[in-house]
């Protein structure tokens, strides 16, 4: 028997579905929440969780999941209705909106999820015992997180990350005029280097070459000549120039980045700090 | 920010060095040194970090841990020339951008549906290429933040378990392998396709600085777009395309489409005098 594991990836996929609320955390005292979780035989994580201080319920915690889900027998139990609208494949009920999810001592309020009986989810349920959704982005995105497999303990501390609504931006997305659908992506660098690169199309190395640096300009100060190669900048490799651009959207502007070019065969490492401008 | 992460890397340093020696194999070459890795949040809100694969890349992985392997989509594996067994590969060396590496790693090569169908219809909004599943990810301890833009991985000395085939895995098509069809027709219906190539900003070549709630030239740099406009230091920045300027983040946001060639009109006011002037951007950053 083929064994379809890409199948078992249960990384969301939407069909997109009805808008869904987005709720604000209330404060939450700034602690560390440490909660076990479990390996099944298929190699997913397993957490418990109270929805609406019902359960506990055995969930997959998904960070390929951009939403949470939950199966319709838990939402049933734990009073959630769907707001609707969608495929009404898998049993799905559309979003909704949980006002408590507790994991371990950790209580969240407002979580967006999805209803439906994931056939997935379903699949491994019936290899391990019941699993009645996914824990994913709109949960976790809101903590710092950490994941430890060899200790098999999360932490999770409140960030001030708004996950916003990523239902309702694919829907905007695949509704927009096909203009708008089709415009490239600018990638904007978040503040002011004074340098331009190059590589030409045969060119397959790592790296850009630097074309030129501007006089008093950041690049200038931190001390990038032209012609050297650049192959890193802030951590990021710049292989083609987008990726300049994608590592120069990236920075803290005011906050020293460390760069690796090449200069006459050595790799030498440049702090460059990025200022605000364009 | 950045010296928070390096705290907590130092901290986990020390756990890491009181294992050393467990085994005398891995000792000699185990790196226990926490690495940052840079990612980017799609737009389907995954977490996308980038490899290279056997030094051909770099590659866009989603961070998931709800696929149990390495999974590397077929055309991806095509390119690299990955010889596979029964779909299974063995990738002689696994770059990730920060900097870790790991040797000999066991991968899956198959097409997702879920990639095939992001792909497809270009919702990510950005090509991707496989999924960073558990026997990857269980190899460190890893430290997530969406309010900064690098995780921090340590690499753990327990080794994850290896991918396991599961009898009884046939149900896990029960209905799914329908999404396949669905989207193709959805994307034909809609016109959707793959988001064609990103386009740089350009460059303009002036700082900002607020003073007094007045975004103010700060500097113009030598020889740069601005200074042949005639942008000058000290200016005040009044309006951009006839919208009033309140913060350096509104001008950065009016200018972030604006790319090499097309131009920029910032309404300044030097000394009592206000002047519109137009920057024509050239390439750079």
């Amino acid at each position: 028997m083929k064994i379809q594991f890409a199948l078992l990836c249960i990384t969301v996929f939407f069909i997109p579905a009805a808008a869904q609320a987005q709720g604000q955390d209330q404060k939450q005292p700034p602690k560390k929440f440490v909660v076990p979780f479990e390996i099944i035989k298929t190699q997913h994580m397993v957490v418990n969780v109270k929805v609406n201080g019902k359960g506990p319920f055995r969930v997959v915690f998904d960070t390929g999941a951009p939403d949470s889900l939950v199966s319709n027998k838990l939402a049933k139990a734990a009073g959630l209705k769907g707001k609707g609208g969608g495929l009404p494949l898998f049993g799905a009920r559309g979003a909704a909106t949980i006002n408590s999810l507790e994991i371990g001592d950790l209580k969240a309020t407002n979580v967006s999820t999805m209803i439906m009986d994931h056939p997935t989810v379903n699949a491994i349920a019936s290899l391990v015992g019941p699993l009645e959704g996914i824990i994913g982005f709109t949960f976790y995105s809101r903590y710092k997180m950490s994941i430890d497999y060899e200790k098999k303990l999360m932490t999770f501390e409140p960030n001030t990350y708004v996950p916003g609504d990523v239902m309702q931006m694919m829907m905007k997305k695949m509704l927009a005029p096909k203009s708008v659908r089709q415009a490239p992506r600018i990638l904007a660098p978040a503040g002011l280097f004074g340098i331009r690169v190059e590589k030409a199309k045969d060119d397959d190395e790592p790296g850009v070459t630097v074309k030129q640096v501007l006089a008093d300009s950041p690049a200038g100060i931190a001390g990038f000549k032209a012609g050297d190669r650049l192959l890193t900048l802030d951590g990021r490799w710049t292989d083609t120039v987008a990726d300049c651009y994608i590592a120069a959207g990236h920075v803290r502007v005011g906050q020293p980045a460390v760069a690796f070019v090449v200069r006459d065969g050595k790799k030498i490492l440049l702090k460059v700090t990025a200022r605000a401008g364009l | 920010m950045r010296l928070r992460w390096l705290g907590i890397g130092l901290v986990l340093l020390v756990p890491s060095l009181a294992f050393a020696g467990d085994t005398k194999k891995s000792a000699k070459t185990f790196d226990a040194k926490p690495r940052l890795v840079p990612f980017r949040l799609t737009d389907t809100h995954h977490t996308l970090v980038r490899v290279k694969i056997n030094g051909k890349g770099p590659f866009n992985f989603i961070v998931d841990t709800g696929c149990p392997v390495f999974l590397i989509a077929e055309p991806v594996g095509k390119k690299i020339g990955l010889k596979t067994e029964k779909g299974w590969a063995i990738l002689d060396s696994l770059h990730m951008e920060g900097g870790l590496e790991l040797k000999k790693v066991k991968a899956r090569v198959e097409t997702p549906f879920q990639i095939e169908g992001m792909n497809g219809m270009g919702l990510a909004g950005v090509e991707l290429h496989g999924l960073m599943g558990y026997t990857v990810l269980a190899k460190y301890k890893m430290h997530f933040d969406y309010t900064e833009k690098q995780m921090l991985w340590t690499p753990l000395r327990t080794e994850p378990l290896p991918p396991v085939r599961l009898k009884g895995a046939k149900a896990a098509t029960g209905g799914m392998d329908m999404m396949v069809s669905l989207v193709r027709i959805l994307t034909f219906f809609a016109g959707l396709g793959p988001p064609p190539p990103p386009q740089p900003r350009g460059f303009f070549g002036f700082e900002m600085e607020m003073r007094n709630k007045q975004v103010i030239v700060a500097r113009v740099l030598a020889d740069s777009p601005a200074a042949k406009a005639g942008l000058k230091k000290g200016d005040r920045i009044t309006n951009t395309a006839d919208n009033e300027v309140g913060s350096i983040a509104q001008v950065l946001e009016r200018a972030s489409k604006i790319t090499a060639g097309k131009t920029l009109t910032l309404t300044i006011e030097r000394g009592k005098k206000s002047q519109d002037i137009t920057i024509t951007a050239d390439d750079g950053f």
